[in-house]
């Protein structure tokens, strides 16, 4: 390959000698594009690892066919104002009390109300913008109001509950996203509530996920939806800044009234409408039923265009319907954006176990609304289409990543309905880490997030170099009001755990996380696992030892680091003295971090011979001694790259020469720049 | 065609043809710094079009002829680069030299090691950040100061050479010290055009960002390929006011300077009267008068830029124009430097392959400085066969 590089470039200078400057010009052109397409297949090893992932069939349990009990069954007829922004809804709910305890009110989420005014906890933490660089728009507030409300034939009059958690607490009365209702009667342990209700919901010009923007309409958070009971209390917090969603299990029987012609994309699956509900002249009633989900979110709009793939699972008979729901004029990205969707889930499915719904469906909203997207629904998620070709002429592969970890979340959301609000690391974290894995697959680990000639990049450096910003602010185990900001908040619940997860995966072995992995999915599809669950099945598979280190890594801010603080090798003696005096050559190695993880160690010596060690590092230091006639020429802590969380790999290496080839390089390429600029500026 | 100029007709109206005249005699700086005659012919030195390509061709003519001066920039250059860089070399060398992930860097560009450098040594990021702005700074005044100087015994050697006005002052060669003086004395002119350009990159930087707010809004319900086009051409004006400023600052402060260093001696033209001779001794008086003199050069630079502007704002558009083409064929290397360099890095490593890299950038470090040379004659000798 170098010599064949060479050659073209011989080739082509001669070519410009002989027919002048602009032919020059050309043929370096060229040359630079051959070179660097030369470069990606020359370029040497990173110092991160990357091996193919292999991904054997699946064996585990059938977890997919588990039938879940109805505890929530939502009727819902909504109808959309397309002119004012408004979807007025009636809704009943049959809720069933599943635990042994009566239930004396029922608890309701309003979402919506966090757009409400600047009173609400969301608006209060947020400031009114949101990570994604969007502002409210104060002109265009949204909310919910409910006009009746019934609860098992009499009429009641719901509570705001307020805001308790910090640090909204103190305004209690100022947030309106959680409401209660009181009850005549408790609900007895198995008994059932019917909950009607009419409501009208104001959609917020869209900033944060839900509302609309032009003529399209991202319709989400849009219902009273009741909290979980647990333990004998309510879990339903207030709609706050940096927080999901958390909801139980149900079925979902949602009848919309929209204009005639609109496309709609919604969860679940779409059904024949009952007689009774005709359309009215140039409207259309649609309606949609899901089972075995904790949400329902549709997107509308008249300049939407749809499109479907049927792809056959990957794990059992059966197939699964993709559906493509896009802004018109995204259309044709948009469609390479399901073929990748297709492609991941058949990774997704060998990975967990079949995708247990029959549809899934793909909305790509206009580049406007894309405040909506990177969001995921059960059986429903929103990705991005940037400018068409731009991004991936740059090689970044940015809608790529939204989309499978949008795509992910059907696992780790939809599926494993962990709580949002309290433990975000189970939801955002398992899923950008699996995320990983897929882009690693399906691009290439070195360079599954940037591919730019000579610049590349993989998906777990990035996540690293994010980690990096806020490593050790806030625990990863923690409710989501409690970070110290939306920043570390964002780093820690998406990053910090990305890297513990990779982490692990380094600690235990590929094949025992997939154990784990697979076994926690199986063991809790359907239902609201949480930390100690994990960390049960983590103990199950891997054992306690590795169980505690999570623990600790999940449970404190604490930080990772190890360095090798010296080499120290015996001056060089030649000749008949050199018995006599040869002293061991030594290595000290420090941890500076506050996490105690088991450590490789590897010591290669002059003569080429490696030896290797492996540190649990339960103390500061330790100092290896060698008495060998070679010396030592370098020494490297987690060659095999296993201990993502590690705050600096630049200091798990030290060599006993110093190499400055590396230095010069990167200084020359800063001198070069610097000179560049001073050539906008002078000369 | 043996000068600098095509032998194009001429295009803009108001320009006057100057009749040919003999090559003369002009300088060149050495390497060492001194001044001395070079040889420089023009075989027909006719006003003309100034389109970028023959303001090109006819400046690479004269930079092959005078390389010396060529050599003493870019020496200049390079030797301003090393001494700033100095401390980041330190300073990277101290982080990587011992550090196996270091040697990465020697196969190419790791984005991987270069991100957890400066994730975890923030101060070698500041340090660099800091270092570019500083160097940038002090060698823009370097380099105006030397431009200046250079423009300067340029236009009086071409002036000379069309009107038999003797070599230098007095009828001497041009020595250091005339250059020196010339620099000095046209350098808060040059500053000026700088400010003025300053506030116009500015200015187009605001019209991008609003241009980038507007095509959001309009593209919002376009389709992908009409948005994205939307998008493009909603900042294109911005981009273009920028380039314009960029190249105008070329074109002004050489006219400037022209225009300070010869035109200034005849007592009619804008600027006042007065030969350069004393303009040159008085800007070294200094004293209590410094403060005025650089006020009434203020005023003095104002009227210039008015000026050029004035004598029609196509012709100066045109003149920017080249400019940007000048402009485009540095971005042309730069792009190629980008792109060849690692290629030679990847498949050359280690210490052979930093050489390659050195050398490779410096090859194209020295043809930018060539060409801007060859387009600043090019452009100082139509200045002066246009007066």
């Amino acid at each position: 390959m170098v010599r064949h590089q060479l050659t073209q470039r011989h080739r082509f200078v001669t070519q410009a000698q002989q027919a002048g400057f602009r032919r020059l010009v050309v043929a370096l052109s060229v040359l630079c594009v051959l070179g660097g397409l030369g470069i990606s297949s020359c370029r040497k090893r990173p110092f991160v690892g990357s091996k193919p992932v292999a991904w054997p069939d699946w064996t585990g349990h059938a977890w997919w066919n588990r039938s879940v009990p109805d505890w929530c069954e939502y009727r819902i007829q909504a109808t959309l104002d397309a002119e004012k922004k408004v979807v007025h809804g009636h809704m009943k709910l049959r809720w069933t009390n599943r635990s042994t305890q009566p239930v004396p009110y029922l608890a309701f989420h309003l979402y919506m109300n966090a757009f409400r005014d600047d009173d609400s906890a969301f608006m209060r933490e947020s400031g009114g913008s949101f990570p994604n660089g969007r502002h409210m728009d104060r002109h265009h507030w949204g909310g919910i109001d409910l006009s009746k409300v019934r609860v098992d034939g009499r009429e009641r009059r719901p509570v705001v509950a307020g805001c308790p958690n910090p640090p909204c607490k103190g305004m209690l009365s100022r947030d309106e996203t959680v409401m209660r209702i009181d009850l005549d009667q408790p609900v007895p342990p198995g008994g059932q509530s019917l909950v009607e209700m009419d409501f009208t919901t104001r959609l917020p010009r869209v900033f944060a996920r839900t509302g609309y923007e032009g003529r399209f309409y991202m319709v989400a958070q849009w219902y009273p939806s009741i909290g979980v009971w647990q333990q004998g209390k309510w879990n339903c917090h207030a709609f706050h800044a940096a927080s999901e969603f958390f909801a139980e299990f149900g079925r979902y029987d949602v009848t919309i009234d929209l204009p005639a012609g609109w496309v709609v994309g919604a969860t679940g699956i779409r059904k024949a409408v009952e007689q009774e509900s005709k359309p009215a002249k140039g409207r259309q009633v649609v309606r949609f039923e899901a089972d075995r989900v904790h949400d329902f979110a549709f997107a509308t709009g008249p300049n939407l265009r749809e499109t479907s793939i049927t792809i056959h699972h990957r794990i059992g008979a059966g197939t699964v319907r993709l559906r493509l729901v896009s802004a018109r004029r995204l259309f044709a990205p948009a469609r390479g954006q399901l073929r990748l969707t297709a492609r991941a889930l058949g990774l997704l499915e060998a990975m967990f176990g079949s995708y247990p719904y029959d549809e899934l469906t793909v909305v790509v909203p206009p580049v406007k609304a894309e405040a909506a997207s990177g969001m995921e629904y059960p059986t429903l998620f929103v990705t991005s289409v940037s400018p068409p070709g731009l991004l991936s002429w740059l090689g970044v592969l940015l809608d790529e990543q939204t989309t499978v970890h949008e795509l992910t979340h059907q696992y780790f959301q939809g599926i494993l309905a962990s709580n949002e609000a309290e433990e975000a690391w189970l939801d955002e974290g398992f899923t950008t880490y699996v995320t990983g894995l897929l882009m690693d697959r399906m691009f290439g680990a070195d360079r599954s997030v940037l591919r730019f000639g000579p610049l590349a990049l993989g998906y777990f450096p990035q996540s690293r170099l994010v980690y990096l910003y806020k490593p050790g602010w806030d625990p990863i185990r923690q409710s989501s009001w409690r970070y110290a900001d939306i920043e570390s908040y964002g780093t820690i619940t998406y990053y910090k755990s990305t890297c513990l997860l990779r982490s692990l995966q380094g600690l235990i072995g590929q094949d025992a996380m997939r154990r784990i992995l697979r076994l926690y999915v199986a063991r809790f599809a359907f239902r609201h696992p949480t930390t100690d669950d994990f960390l049960a099945v983590v103990r199950d598979v891997a054992g306690s030892q590795v169980a505690s280190l999570l623990r600790e890594a999940l449970d404190t801010s604490g930080t990772l680091d190890y360095r090798v603080a010296s080499i120290r090798n015996p001056s060089t003696i030649e000749g008949k003295r050199e018995k006599r005096t040869r002293r061991p050559s030594e290595v000290l190695i420090q941890r500076v971090g506050s996490l105690r993880w088991p450590v490789d160690v590897l010591v290669r010596f002059d003569d080429g011979a490696v030896i290797r060690k492996t540190w649990d590092g339960k103390k500061r230091w330790v100092r290896y001694r060698f008495s060998r006639k070679s010396r030592i020429a370098e020494v490297q802590l987690d060659p095999d790259r296993k201990l993502w969380l590690d705050l600096d790999f630049l200091n798990d290496g030290l060599t006993a020469q110093v190499h400055r080839a590396g230095a010069h390089r990167v200084g020359t390429w800063y001198g070069l720049t610097l000179q560049w600029l001073m050539g906008a500026v002078g000369f | 065609m043996d000068g600098p100029f095509s032998e194009e007709p001429i295009g803009i109206d108001g320009i006057a043809s100057v009749p040919p005249v003999d090559a003369g005699e002009s300088t060149s700086i050495a390497s060492d710094g001194r001044v001395e005659p070079v040889d420089i012919t023009f075989s027909s030195p006719r006003a003309s079009v100034v389109t970028g390509r023959s303001a090109l061709a006819g400046g690479l003519r004269w930079t092959w002829r005078n390389s010396r001066i060529v050599a003493a920039i870019y020496g200049m250059l390079l030797l301003w680069t090393v001494l700033w860089i100095l401390p980041i070399w330190s300073e990277l060398g101290h982080l990587l030299g011992r550090r196996p992930a270091g040697q990465a860097l020697s196969h190419g560009l790791n984005l991987e090691v270069l991100s957890e450098l400066i994730m975890n040594h923030a101060s070698l990021g500041r340090l660099a950040v800091s270092t570019a702005l500083y160097s940038l700074l002090a060698y823009w005044v370097l380099s105006t100061l030397v431009m200046a100087g250079l423009v300067a015994a340029l236009a009086r050697s071409f002036q000379r050479r069309s009107t038999d006005v003797p070599v230098g002052v007095n009828g001497e060669s041009i020595t250091t010290g005339d250059l020196v003086r010339w620099a000095v004395t046209t350098g808060p002119f040059v500053f000026f055009v700088g400010l003025v350009t300053g506030i116009g990159l500015v200015a187009g930087g605001g019209l991008v960002w609003v241009g980038l707010s507007l095509g959001r809004f309009l593209a919002a319900d376009m389709g992908s390929l009409g948005g994205f086009s939307v998008r493009i051409l909603s900042v294109l004006p911005g981009l273009a006011l920028m380039a314009l400023a960029d190249s105008a600052l070329d074109y002004a402060r050489i006219s400037g300077a022209v225009a300070l260093s010869v035109r200034d001696s005849n007592p009619n033209s804008i600027g006042g009267a007065g030969g350069f001779r004393a303009h040159s001794e008085g800007s070294f008086s200094g004293g209590s008068k410094a403060p005025y003199r650089m006020a009434r050069w203020f005023v003095r630079g104002l009227r210039l830029l008015w000026h050029s502007f004035k004598s029609g704002w196509l012709v100066t558009l045109r003149r920017g124009a080249s400019g940007l083409w000048v402009h485009l064929t540095f971005v042309l290397g730069a792009i190629l430097v980008a792109g060849i360099a690692p290629a030679v890095l990847g498949v050359c490593d280690g210490l052979v392959g930093w050489a390659l890299l050195a050398l490779f950038g410096q090859v194209f470090v020295l043809a930018r400085v060539w060409l801007r040379i060859a387009a600043l004659a090019a452009q100082t000798e139509y200045e002066v066969s246009s007066m």
